[in-house]
């Protein structure tokens, strides 16, 4: 179901945050939302989930749908170790020993299994926000938001995971939310490219990008041309 | 191995050359004045503790004044605790009981004490009056542990639609324990210092504020410093159990969440005033 977001406003105090935003995000997709930080992009994403009551205009097509959420900050239970903050989300969805096997195999798949007893302080800032990207994969969610997901994790697992998380959403057919200021992450990954602007947020731009997520490793020169459209 | 004993005596014995300096200071204030009425030299107050010890009258003593310090802490905790959590959770609540919850911190604790004794039995004053100085203490910091909660933890558990029951289980109740224990350490002292000027006031058949009342009608001042050694012995031993049961309770042992070292941290936000 498409997310409709229409004529939105959202002011803190008397800053005007959003005004009169309009976006249709289709699902099975991932939609990029790109722009400089601080120009309102986190938060549209917490009024998408609920997090936030816009001041006017609706957001329709949410109906109650699964959502999960990567935060800029890991929000991990400092006083919980990993497994149990995993299972924290998890276990009113599975029985027992399924919950097991989900958090080993998500907890595998960022390469943490061998932390799962530990507790938060104890990993590095990289390192907790994979732990908040497993518990996010884990949850099964209709609509996923990743706001800096991939910030702090090293180069190599962050492509491993950006490929996964690619087609992760393409078997599951969930739409998708990517918050990031990383071109290259959004031309990885990213269906719809909406270039912001704020404040007040602004759609400035907005790009679907046709290559297949498998080839984009191979065609640079495309992806090159569609960032320049995207900066011109 | 070895090392860590040599270490530890030796701490042991850094310690116990502080204790003896005060020791000595007030050895020497006694040679001073010269007088054991005014102040007892510390052997004649070991001496006199040591005699204490073989006499019935003297366990008994202590027995009653544990069972009541005890009783008033718990029902203090459990009450303050309670009442703290729903006082949090109900604004109106909150704004009802916080003036009495303040005149009952500001009024002088031997108001109380005179009250207590036209309508209670003797016994059952320590017993209220530790109650009505502890539980505003514990009631204050859940409430303010209440608060300190991170709305961020909040918001995550509100997305992924944890229950309200697992969001107080593993968000609200972790977030008020460091406080609830701080209160409980700061209420052992307070404890044990107000239970014993009610029973002064209130002599009770047994009890060591009586015992510190009739030192005082016989003008004995070893006796009373004696007592006193007493009180402060028990004082810290509760704290010391108290503790040792917490970190034995709790698997909190991450750094800065250790529930001792938070009480610790937040000790001097709970004195109350005597």
């Amino acid at each position: 179901m498409t997310i409709e977001v229409q004529q939105i406003y959202k002011a803190y105090h008397s800053l005007q945050v959003i005004s009169d935003l309009n976006l249709s995000l289709g699902d099975n997709k991932i939609h990029c939302f790109f722009g400089p930080s601080g120009c309102g992009k986190t938060t549209l994403a917490n009024l998408i989930v609920g997090l936030l009551k816009a001041d006017n205009g609706t957001i329709a097509g949410l109906q109650d749908r699964r959502m999960a959420y990567v935060f800029q900050e890991d929000r991990l239970l400092p006083w919980a170790t990993i497994q149990e903050n995993l299972s924290f989300v998890l276990k009113k969805s599975y029985d027992k020993d399924k919950l097991r096997a989900v958090i080993d195999y998500h907890l595998k798949l960022v390469e943490l299994e061998a932390f799962k007893n530990s507790y938060p302080a104890e990993l590095s800032g990289g390192m907790r926000q994979r732990v908040a990207l497993a518990r996010a994969l884990a949850y099964e969610a209709e609509i996923m938001i990743l706001d800096e997901a991939f910030k702090g994790v090293h180069l190599e697992l962050k492509s491993a995971l950006m490929d996964y998380v690619g087609k992760y959403v393409e078997e599951r057919r969930l739409l998708t939310i990517l918050i990031t200021h990383d071109m290259e992450e959004a031309l990885y990954l990213a269906d719809d490219i909406y270039f912001f602007e704020g404040l007040p947020l602004k759609l400035i731009r907005h790009e679907t990008i046709d290559i297949p997520k498998g080839e984009r490793r191979h065609r640079a020169k495309d992806l090159a041309a569609y960032k320049e459209k995207l900066f011109r | 191995m070895k090392a860590s004993i040599i270490r530890n005596s030796k701490t042991m014995l850094y310690k116990l050359s502080i204790l003896m300096f005060w020791v000595l200071i007030w050895q020497m204030v006694y040679i001073k004045i010269g007088r054991d009425i005014y102040v007892p030299s510390p052997l004649n107050v070991l001496l006199r503790l040591k005699e204490l010890l073989v006499l019935t009258s003297f366990w008994a003593s202590v027995a009653h004044s544990m069972l009541r310090v005890a009783a008033g802490l718990i029902i203090s905790m459990v009450v303050g605790g309670l009442l703290g959590i729903l006082c949090s959770l109900n604004r109106l609540l909150h704004d009802l009981l916080q003036p009495m919850i303040i005149a009952i911190k500001s009024t002088p604790v031997v108001s109380f004490i005179l009250v207590a004794i036209v309508w209670f039995p003797s016994s059952r004053i320590p017993v209220f009056i530790c109650f009505l100085m502890c539980f505003p203490v514990i009631w204050t910091n859940v409430v303010s542990g209440f608060n300190s909660v991170d709305k961020k933890l909040l918001e995550m558990a509100q997305v992924y639609r944890v229950s309200l029951f697992n969001i107080t289980k593993h968000i609200y109740l972790p977030s008020i324990k460091p406080y609830f224990f701080a209160a409980c350490i700061t209420c052992l002292g307070v404890g044990w210092k107000v239970s014993v000027a009610a029973e002064v006031l209130s002599h009770p058949r047994y009890g060591i504020g009586t015992q510190l009342y009739s030192s005082k009608v016989y003008l004995d001042s070893t006796d009373l410093f004696a007592w006193t050694l007493v009180i402060i012995l028990l004082s810290i031993a509760f704290e010391l159990l108290f503790v040792k049961m917490i970190e034995l309770n709790s698997n909190t042992k991450v750094k800065g969440y250790s529930a001792a070292k938070g009480a610790k941290e937040n000790d001097n936000r709970s004195t109350a005033d005597i």
